[in-house]
């Protein structure tokens, strides 16, 4: 009797001692896992901000290469001698001096180039033509771009000049709304992203900040 | 509870978060979509414009401060396509034309609208479309999707609250 009174707990002990090592073994496996897979995701964005980086440069250093406008005070013309196009995947620079954003844009807005950084929605003007020219950029990349209020500038540089557009609003709208990138007559610029800012792929929403250009002049409306 | 069950439980859990993540990213609206929806205007918000006929506007169109044909569009009412005066359609010349082919054809333009105060035709003129003071001609591109994926994110942050669970609850159990 005693020695089977004995045996039990001894039994159960060594039960629990066999099963402690396999909470931990799960435990940090789980763990170990799910930090990996943070780890990943961080990473990605890391990669894309310096490839992001990279394309900047690049164009910089394009500008740098091209020869000089006719004069200094000249302000830069009604638009691109041509038709603009991507050149090494860039259209042009986007520059935001209050929250310190500068960023290459690029041609389209397919995941994989807002995966990377912004893009120029294809069927939009470009900076230099009439209408309305519609940036996009996934909501990681401008988590600060809420802070822009009515006044603030935002540049456009391209390889023809740069133009400065000064924010008139912003509006939060439902992702099929398709009248925020629509033609204008005037100068506009449209910068889209997802909404709420912090929510990433959760985003129900979108925000729209609107900006007209201020310089140089807008076109007319009979213009272009 | 037993253990195993509670680690099932939150398994299941964590599958069906994963799932729940991935159907919201499905339902996203996809980015750069180029076909455009039909081109009908906002519900009775704004006006169609005829082709004017001279002097006086047929019914129910009624001449408006600039002189043009102007009738309320009712809801569903369908407005030209791109590049086409209202009342007009492209023919196969890429033309725009009216259907009876009545009238000769207009070369096409690059933009239309169906802004309310915009795309009326002139009494004066009797064809030529104005249109330009518009600030917005109705449809653009789709809103790109601009959520930045973060499936992974979402599933290590997962991970990582299930692998603490089962350590706390395994300590709790052994103790």
């Amino acid at each position: 009797m005693s020695s089977g009174a004995s045996a039990r707990p001894i039994g159960g002990g060594s039960q629990s001692a066999g099963r402690r090592p396999r909470h931990k073994l799960l435990g940090w496996a789980l763990l170990s896992l799910g930090l990996l897979l943070v780890l990943l995701f961080v990473a990605d964005l890391g990669y894309a901000s310096r490839r992001e980086a990279q394309l900047t440069e690049r164009f910089h250093q394009q500008v740098a290469a091209l020869p000089p406008p006719p004069s200094a005070t000249t302000p830069v013309q009604a638009g691109p001698a041509v038709d603009p196009h991507p050149v090494d995947g860039v259209d042009f620079v986007i520059k935001v001096s209050k929250i310190g954003y500068e960023a290459a844009v690029q041609e389209g807005v397919a995941d994989s180039i807002l995966a990377g950084g912004p893009g120029h929605y294809e069927t939009t003007a470009w900076p230099g033509q009439a209408g309305n020219v519609g940036v996009a950029a996934h909501n990681v990349y401008w988590i600060r771009f809420n802070d822009l209020t009515a006044g603030d500038s935002v540049v456009l540089q391209t390889r023809w000049g740069d133009y400065t557009y000064r924010v008139t609003g912003k509006q939060i709208v439902n992702p099929d709304n398709r009248e925020v990138l629509a033609p204008t007559s005037h100068d506009q610029l449209t910068l889209t992203t997802c909404w709420p800012l912090w929510a990433g792929a959760f985003a129900t929403q979108r925000l729209i900040i609107f900006g007209e250009q201020v310089d140089p002049a807008p076109h007319q409306l009979s213009g272009l | 509870m037993n253990f195993r069950s509670f680690v099932v439980a939150l398994s299941l859990t964590a599958g069906a978060l994963l799932m729940a993540s991935t159907a919201v990213s499905a339902a996203s609206p996809g980015s750069g979509s180029t076909v455009p929806p039909p081109m009908v205007p906002p519900g009775g918000s704004t006006t169609n414009s005829q082709p004017n006929t001279g002097a006086t506007c047929s019914p129910p169109s009624t001449l408006d401060g600039n002189g043009d044909c102007t009738a309320p569009i009712a809801n569903g009412d369908v407005v030209a396509p791109p590049g086409c005066p209202t009342g007009q359609n492209r023919d196969e010349d890429d033309d725009c034309t009216t259907s009876d082919g009545s009238t000769g054809s207009t070369p096409a333009s690059t933009t239309s609208t169906v802004n309310g105060t915009t795309g009326t035709t002139s009494a004066a003129g009797g064809g030529a479309t104005s249109g330009s003071a518009a600030g917005s001609s109705g449809t653009g591109p789709a809103l790109a999707n601009t959520g930045t994926p973060a499936t992974p994110l979402v599933l290590g942050l997962v991970l990582l609250a299930l692998g603490g669970l089962v350590l706390v609850r395994g300590r709790q159990r052994t103790a």
